[in-house]
């Protein structure tokens, strides 16, 4: 999945600013929380798509924004708002 | 028997194992409610009587904070009752599932409560909100 095809399914959470709040529109499903499930499943992109039901190409897409937003997706994550 | 609830960033594979081992559990996802935000999640919930389960501690500690509290300070005898809020750290799928079943065999007073697993303590995962000392009290487990 292309990055403009990532875009295209994000949508801002309005109860989160900035890149740490957007979800993906289709599932409701916030990116953080992915990110979160995928921590605690050791990183297995495949178990996530499974546990969520969304698919694989998203998961890896939502990997790949996340490593370009770690910093406040962690900061999400750390207050336990995800 | 409780009635479950998942806001929309608990996994649905969860909704699946609850309806596999014969709780009543729905997802925001099922009833297309995706994309609610969390204050309506909890109002839908509190409306069926459902508990809601959710990953947010932090926006669902304060919302419970004003249901809670609000009521109060207008002048309301009692707030409204809502079936209570499970907050699940981020694990497992059977993880999660292995801590729900744990608290609800206690059979807890779910109304109005807000609950958190935290997984830190093997004896004590579960902590309670307690809203007059705004603190987390650990949910003695038994044996």
């Amino acid at each position: 999945m292309s990055e403009s095809e990532l875009l295209a399914l994000m949508e801002d959470d309005p109860q989160w600013l900035g890149p740490a709040g957007v979800w993906l529109r289709p599932y409701g499903v916030s990116i953080a929380a992915l990110i979160g499930h995928w921590h605690a499943v050791d990183h297995d992109v495949e178990q996530v798509a499974a546990d969520y039901k969304i698919p694989l190409p998203v998961i890896v897409a939502a990997v790949d924004y996340y490593e370009q937003h770690q910093s406040e997706i962690d900061t999400r994550l750390a207050v336990g708002a995800a | 028997m409780v009635r479950l609830y998942t806001d929309h960033d608990v996994s649905l594979r969860l909704v699946e194992v609850l309806h596999g081992r014969g709780y009543q559990a729905t997802a925001a996802r099922e009833l297309g409610h995706q994309r609610s935000l969390d204050y309506e999640h909890l109002l839908l919930a509190a409306q069926h009587g459902w508990t809601l389960l959710t990953h947010n501690r932090k926006d669902f500690t304060e919302l419970h904070g004003a249901w809670v509290h609000w009521p109060r300070a207008w002048g309301l005898a009692l707030p409204p009752t809502h079936a209570g809020i499970l907050v699940l750290q981020h694990a497992l799928v059977s993880s999660l599932y292995e801590a729900l079943a744990a608290l609800l065999r206690t059979e807890p007073p779910l109304s109005n409560a807000l609950y958190w697993w935290h997984g830190r303590s093997r004896k004590e995962p579960w902590s309670v909100w307690q809203p007059d000392t705004k603190e987390w009290r650990l949910v003695p487990m038994g044996t």
